[in-house]
Parts: structure tokens; sequence; C-alpha cells
């Protein structure tokens, strides 16, 4: 299956590829997560904050532990490293992605191809839009937005989407985000977690010193987990009045190329 | 001295009535769809716009269909899907279901060191209960609608938005583009309020590899 279009980082990584010894990559074992662990988290430099434990309203930098989920709860124990608890489906997704890029092969994922993506997240300007009905958590990355409904019910019908359908309430200070109505193609992080249609997602999301938030996040996937586990991720807050860059992805995208897209098992 | 302490304080709560009323506005947050349009951008008076003497028209397209490109502003209007308007008091942020893309009208300031974009930048503030919006710092790899009505880098838009009622938005948008037009021009859009709907995504890859010629 020929891929039409493809983010112009895409056919970097592939001449890089293409051009790196292959010894590089039979030095490689094909179940290393070595290349999932290059991030080294800055903390921006604190900048005040309104003191509204509810007031989430700013621009942040979202900094993640690791281009892989290392979940806080509910995690397993691989080679020293806690991974999510993949289920068979899952662990066939996910070591087959780990594996193709330890070989050099290019497993093109939604963000790559442009598509919304729940893994912009991880290291990306966001800015946080807040009135009493809706909260807007808007990605420089992929100018992807996530719309969370306060105090409402998920729509009997939803259509399914990459970034699913999410409502909100609080609880005491902590803001509960409930998330679902999934279309089962994106990945959860860098590395590869899958994630399912069935996949139900509530995040807890606490504002703390400085305006730094935690998010919490439960995972609860039936097909791709063998049980929920929760990881966390943590936003630095700015000011609101930050410029975002105009990054519109598929500008960049090819629309004529036709290489190789490796199936999924 | 009591009638006139008592005309005083009328007077302040007037005042203070008057103030409150200076400083509010109406609340444009919701989700719109334009109504009304067809593939090329008309005058007031319904007429082409007036170009330049030798300035020719881009070939016409159907964007939705055959591309991922950016289509800018105002030609975002024409193109398919609601757009979600949130208002506070920093910025007005524009969220398109095309494409996903976004105007953010800054209510403050622009950033310093802008460069120019497909949306351009946008700076607004309040008449009254129109929001005034200037867009300016365009690239020029867009076209003002679908049917190949052309801009230069040198485009100006300045938009009056009002509620004409509860349900209807008007954005009334002058053209400003001495490369392109003889003179300065005004457009109308008007906009439908979309009650309890909710913004659908769109991912402008998997729709392109959906339609059937493509490829």
């Amino acid at each position: 299956m020929p891929i039409k279009r493809r983010h112009w980082t895409w056919h970097l990584l592939g001449l890089l590829a293409a051009l790196a010894p292959r010894s590089v990559y039979a030095a490689t074992a094909v179940d290393s997560l070595d290349n999932w662990h290059s991030f080294t988290p800055k903390t921006p430099p604190a900048v005040a904050a309104p003191a509204d434990p509810r007031d989430i309203e700013g621009m942040y930098m979202v900094v993640p532990v690791d281009q892989l989920i290392h979940p806080i709860k509910g995690g397993v124990n691989y080679k020293g490293t806690t991974i999510p608890p993949f289920s068979a489906a899952g662990g066939k997704l996910f070591w087959y992605r780990i594996a193709a890029h330890n070989q050099g092969i290019l497993v093109p994922d939604p963000n790559s191809l442009c598509d919304p993506s729940w893994r912009i997240r991880l290291n990306s300007r966001a800015q946080v839009l807040q009135t009493p009905t809706l909260i807007v958590f808007w990605y420089e990355e992929n100018h992807d937005a996530r719309l969370i409904h306060m105090n409402e019910q998920h729509p009997e019908a939803i259509k399914p989407s990459y970034l699913g359908d999410s409502v909100g309430h609080w609880e005491g200070n902590t803001l509960v985000v409930d998330t679902i109505g999934f279309n089962g193609k994106d990945w959860l992080d860098f590395a590869g977690s899958p994630e399912s249609a069935k996949a139900h997602l509530v995040e807890r999301i606490t504002k703390g010193a400085g305006g730094r938030i935690t998010d919490v996040t439960t995972v609860d996937d039936p097909v791709m987990y063998a049980h929920p586990f929760s990881y966390q991720e943590h936003w630095f807050y700015q000011p609101v009045d930050g410029d975002f860059d105009e990054e519109v992805c598929e500008n960049d995208i090819d629309t004529t190329g036709t290489g190789p897209l490796v199936p999924p098992p | 001295m009591k009638s006139i302490g008592i005309l005083g304080i009328i007077a302040v709560l007037l005042g203070l009535v008057s103030l409150a009323r200076a400083q509010t506005h109406p609340d444009f947050t919701g989700l719109w769809r334009p109504i009304g349009l067809g593939r090329q951008i008309l005058t007031v008076d319904g007429q082409s716009p007036p170009l330049l003497p030798g300035v020719r028209k881009a070939v016409p397209d159907d964007n939705e269909h055959n591309s991922c490109a950016a289509p800018g502003t105002p030609r975002i209007f024409f193109e398919p899907g609601s757009f979600l308007i949130v208002e506070r008091p920093y910025q007005a942020l524009f969220l398109f279901e095309y494409q996903r893309l976004f105007r953010r009208v800054f209510m403050r300031q622009l950033p310093g060191e802008i460069d120019p974009t497909f949306m351009g930048y946008s700076l607004g503030h309040w008449e009254g209960d129109t929001l005034v919006v200037e867009t300016g710092t365009f690239n020029t790899e867009t076209t003002l609608d679908r049917a190949g009505t052309p801009h230069s880098d040198a485009l100006q838009l300045t938009e009056r938005l009002r509620l004409a009622n509860p349900t209807t938005l008007i954005d009334l948008m002058t053209v400003e583009d001495p490369k392109t037009f003889v003179r300065p021009w005004q457009t109308r859009f008007e906009f439908t309020r979309q009650p309890g709907m909710r913004i659908e995504e769109d991912a402008c890859p998997d729709r392109i590899a959906a339609t059937p010629h493509s490829g």
C-alpha cells in the first residue's frame, strides 16, 4: 500500500536510515528500548501564575519524562524499565514498532502523517483557554485542539476520532477529564504504545506551585493492555501572550511519494 | 441638601452603569457556520473584486479533495465545516473544523517578531458591540476564495464583527491590497450559530486518502 502523503521529516528520517551503516542496527537488539530514553526534562524558569487552583488558563510547555510511557501505576517491568502492561494484541503491535525502528524501518505514526495525535502532548507548547463551559487544550504542534466540555455527558453517538470526545468536571481542585470515542489509529507515545477504539482515558489534572500542572492519565484499554495503568506528565506555566508558530504540517506533505509502507503484523 | 445627596448618588450609579455598559460586549464564544457563500468572494454590491489591470486570477480549485495546503484568510470561510470562537480578554481564538486550522486574534498586542503566515496575524479591539480585527502579514501562497481571486503580500484585512441577533454573526470585511486591487473594497460574511453541536475532527490526510480520485 503506497503512502500518499508524508511529512518532510519522514523523508529525512528515511534518508538518514538509508545512509546509516547497517551495523548500527545490527548492534541494536530488536527489542531494545534504548532509543526512547533520550529526553532530559528541562524545567523552565518559574513565572508568576494565578493563585486560584482552578484557574489553569495560560501557556504551557508540556514536559515528558520520556518518549515511552513509564507508568507510575499498573506498569510492568521489562529489563529494568517500567512499561505499559500490554495485552497480547497490544504487545504484538508495540514490539513490532520497536523492532522496526531498531532495524531502521520507519513505521509512520499519525503525528508524522499530520493526523491528530494524543502524543503531541509530549514536548509541545500548549495553550489552555478556560471558560465555565469549555476548556481548550490547544497545541502548537500539528495545530491540534482538545475541547473539554465541562459538566456535560458524552453524546450518545460519538463519531470516532484521533483525539476522542472529552468531558470534564471539577472534584475539589482537581480537573477530571474523561475521554472516549477514539478511532483506534493513534499512538499514545513516540515509541508506539498503541490505543484501540475501546480506550477510555481519565485524566486528573492539578495545579501546583508556580502554575505547574500535573496530569495523571489512567488508561483503560482492554484490547491493547492487560489492565489499566496510569502515567503522569507535567506542564510548565508561561504567560498567555506568548506566540505560537503557525505550524502547518500538511503544507510540508509530499503528495507524490510511493515508498514502502511496512504493514503492521 | 438631602435631595442633592440623593441626586449625587443617582448620578454616581448611572455613571457606574454607563461604565459597565462601555466595558461589556457580546460574547461570540460558540460554534458558527458560514452561510450563503459560493466559490467566489464578492463585494457587498455583489460585484467581482476590482482587480488591477494585468493581475490575473489563479486557477480555481477545490482544496478539500486534493490538497492539505492551508487555505488562508478569508478563504478558510469558503471551505467546509464550522468554526469555534473562544473569546477571552487577551485573545479571540477561531478554531476551524477544516484541517483544524486557527486564527488567533490578539487583543493586547502582536508578538514582537512575526513572519508572513497563511492565516495572517490579527490584532483586535472592541468598539462598543463590534469586534474590530485588523489582519496582515500574509504569505502569498493562498487565494481569497475558491475561484482564484489573488492577493499579494500587501494584503490588509479589517473586519467588523457584530451580532445581528443572538444566532447571527456578521463580518463586514474591508480588503486592501494596492498591489492587487484598484481600490479598497468590502465584502460581507454571515455566520449562523450551531447550538448544541460539537466541532468535528478533520484529519486531512485521511480525508484525501478517502477521496476516490486521489493518488
